[in-house]
């Protein structure tokens, strides 16, 4: 067992059912000392002892003494007879008791001057264990104690092992995103370790959420900074037309064109840092088609102001869990990129096709494509490949997006000329669950 | 952040240079009625400067405010016909600024803001706004973008009667609706949208008509807007499902209004 709880619960068990076991087996050590000091006892100890007793206590004495004996040796029966065969102390006799074990030699004791008397040895029985005492006894015992030290170290690693897992789910739960909501207070409530370590995890996400924050915050700060002297430029050109600067028109519908690039520039950059920092995911279940079909209307829109068009071939349906914006500006990313790269006349395909448990998107231009070398760099911030402009950021973004929902994005050429991006997302499956949790979250970008 | 502040002085100079400079224009701009009280809201003073004389030579009369509170502030002397409001200003952000504005005036407002990504550039019309424009932008859509928004308010709506659609009731008069008697309060925009797709219930409205038509302009890609308005109309209006009255997505169609048969 590799549970924490399956580790507590064996190790506590095996120490309990070891010491049951040892207990057990120091008792029956003991015993069986004892009835081996028992069955050592022979028929002439006890007449001499017998005897003193006599000699000191006379026939009261040796009374006490017969009395005293069957409660130290409740297995041998001391008798003491008369020469007229009668028991002193007036016990039954039978002949079978008095052929006892011992044999021949009959021992006598006597009061000093007086009468004296054999003395019999009976052993009521042997002392020596039966199958019952020596297996099944001690078994039986052992497997209630097992039994028994199981369930207890079960409640007991259970009683361990639950805030540990209760502190999982929390911590499970920050991973998938939900970074805002704390860990349950029964757990950080705690006053043990677990409590402490729930309360440094509580701190931490709450410094995490406070970076993350204090980056949006600056993102958009930089956006205003970057974003504000173009604004001002924009107005300045426009001023400029109306004052009457006919003669250089042309120059100031290139500055508005720079202007108009380094703002989507602005925008990219913005996006890409953002995706980097692993944001938290604003996770809902997404009807994928429904936003490719969306995107596909839009990017047809944009196609057919330069003469190129955008079609959805195949379409599954498919539900995925994920950001809506985060997923559908991964999806506009490579459509807008493909629409850019296709020629004119020529149709941008899209496909969406559900093949084990995954959601695959594939767009496909009938652009030049790239050299099969640099197919593997096409996601590096502003790839260039030879001969053909940069694709900026788009793709760097997409990628990342798709990695935070634990899918990925590859590209490959087609054999009738054109690039192939297909973008996957892991599908819900039926009962709903999300597999986001198991997505791999790289954390170069929360340093 | 700039936080360059437009003090009155700056205010009654920004109005002199640009008058003095919109009067070396052509007198075609300047001889006609104003077309509209503008006011501007934005930290930016040198933008604003700038606006300001572009908006005056296309015959617009503009206040200037730099801070949301001070817009606040004129608000209850002036009433402007259209503000133009940046969303990211110190003190009251342009967003909060809108709140306050809309708890008491139905004045349109269209959003002016840097910031980059599209929710955030959404995010003033779920509040409330008519329309948006991102910085940079070029100054002629702003004004083509005033001029729509006003051009709405002046269309006549005044002098038409209340519509009733089952449940549902349209008073062009007061630009408001009401579902069972529960009055919401619209937006020029989202009244617009509504009217459209009530004139003709069951029918199919694309979302290219709808935006030319209700915000005055060709549909562009990637544009949301109609579909936070239609949002906004359906929860203002409480239009739950078998509430009677349902405003549909067509996907790649349009939008539909279907009054359901059994509804009182």
């Amino acid at each position: 067992m590799t549970s924490l709880f399956g580790r507590i619960w064996l190790s506590y068990w095996l120490v309990m059912a070891l010491t049951a076991a040892a207990a057990l087996a120091v008792s029956f050590a003991l015993a069986l000392k004892r009835a081996d000091d028992t069955n050592r006892i022979s028929p002439e100890t006890l007449a001499q002892s017998a005897a003193g007793q006599l000699r000191k206590g006379g026939r009261d004495g040796l009374g006490l003494w017969v009395m005293d004996q069957h409660h130290t040796h409740p297995e041998l029966q001391v008798y003491f007879v008369d020469d007229a065969g009668h028991e002193i102390f007036g016990r039954a006799l039978s002949g079978h008791a008095l052929s006892g074990p011992t044999g021949a030699v009959v021992p006598r004791i006597g009061e000093p001057g007086a009468k004296s008397y054999r003395v019999y040895v009976r052993r009521t029985r042997d002392v020596a264990f039966t199958a019952w005492q020596m297996v099944f006894q001690p078994g039986i015992l052992l497997v209630l104690a097992i039994t028994v030290s199981g369930l207890g170290s079960a409640a007991l690693a259970r009683q361990l092992a639950k805030p540990v897992e209760r502190l999982r789910t929390g911590v499970r739960a920050i991973a998938g995103g939900a970074i805002e909501t704390p860990m349950s207070p029964t757990i950080s409530g705690r006053r043990d370790e677990v409590g402490g370590l729930a309360r440094d995890i509580d701190q931490m996400t709450a410094r995490l959420r406070a970076m993350i924050e204090s980056k949006e915050h600056l993102l958009r700060d930089i956006s205003h900074e970057l974003r504000s002297p173009l604004a001002r430029l924009r107005v300045a050109t426009r001023l400029l037309r109306q004052d009457g600067a006919t003669g250089n028109r042309t120059a100031l519908e290139r500055i508005d064109r720079e202007v108009e690039r380094l703002d989507g520039l602005i925008g990219q950059i913005l996006e890409y840092s953002r995706v980097q920092a692993s944001p938290p995911l604003n996770l809902e279940n997404l009807d994928l088609l429904a936003l490719l079909e969306d995107t596909a209307e839009d990017a047809q829109l944009e196609a057919e102001a330069e003469g190129k068009s955008v079609v959805l071939s195949t379409t599954t349906p498919a539900r995925i869990r994920g950001d809506r914006s985060l997923v559908l500006s991964a999806i506009e990313n490579v459509v807008r990129n493909a629409v850019r790269f296709t020629p004119v006349g020529q149709p941008v395909d899209i496909a969406l096709v559900v093949v084990g448990g995954v959601a695959r998107i594939r767009v496909r231009d009938a652009g030049p494509g790239i050299r099969a070398a640099d197919l593997a760099r096409i996601c590096e911030p502003f790839f260039r490949a030879d001969g053909t402009s940069g694709v900026g950021l788009g793709l760097s973004i997409t990628d990342r997006i798709t990695t935070l929902h634990g899918g990925q994005l590859a590209a490959r050429n087609r054999a009738g000329g054109g690039l192939e991006v297909e973008i996957v997302f892991p599908v819900l499956d039926g009962a709903g669950a999300p597999l986001i949790a198991d997505s791999p979250r790289t954390p170069e970008g929360a340093a | 952040m700039s936080h360059m502040s437009v003090d009155e002085g700056s205010v009654r100079w920004t109005l002199a240079e640009a008058q003095a400079r919109a009067r070396r224009l052509p007198a075609r701009a300047w001889a006609m009625e104003p077309r509209g009280r503008i006011l501007i809201v934005d930290d930016d003073e040198e933008f604003v400067r700038m606006l300001a004389e572009f908006l005056l030579a296309q015959g617009f009369l503009i206040l200037p405010a730099a801070t949301g509170r001070r817009a606040l502030e004129l608000l209850e002397s002036e009433t402007p016909d259209l503000i133009v409001l940046d969303v990211m200003m110190p003190e009251l952000d342009g967003l909060a600024t809108l709140q306050a504005i809309r708890s008491s005036r139905d004045i349109p407002v269209i959003m002016v803001t840097a910031r980059g990504r599209a929710q955030d550039r959404i995010l003033g019309l779920e509040l409330g706004a008519d329309d948006y424009l991102a910085k940079p932008f070029d100054p002629l859509e702003l004004s083509a973008r005033i001029r729509a928004v006003l051009r709405r308010l002046r269309q006549g709506f005044r002098a038409r009667a209340p519509l009733a659609l089952g449940p549902l009731t349209l008073n062009p008069a007061a630009m408001t609706a009401s579902l069972y008697g529960v009055e919401a309060r619209l937006t020029s925009v989202e009244f617009i949208v509504l009217d459209l797709l009530a004139s003709e219930p069951g029918g199919v409205q694309s979302r290219a008509a709808l935006t030319e038509r209700a915000l005055g302009r060709p549909l562009s890609p990637f544009d949301r807007s109609v579909d936070t308005h239609i949002s906004n109309i359906r929860r203002k209006l409480n239009l739950t499902p078998g509430c009677g009255v349902e405003i549909r997505a067509i996907r790649g169609a349009g939008y539909s209004l279907t009054v359901a048969d059994d509804a009182p």
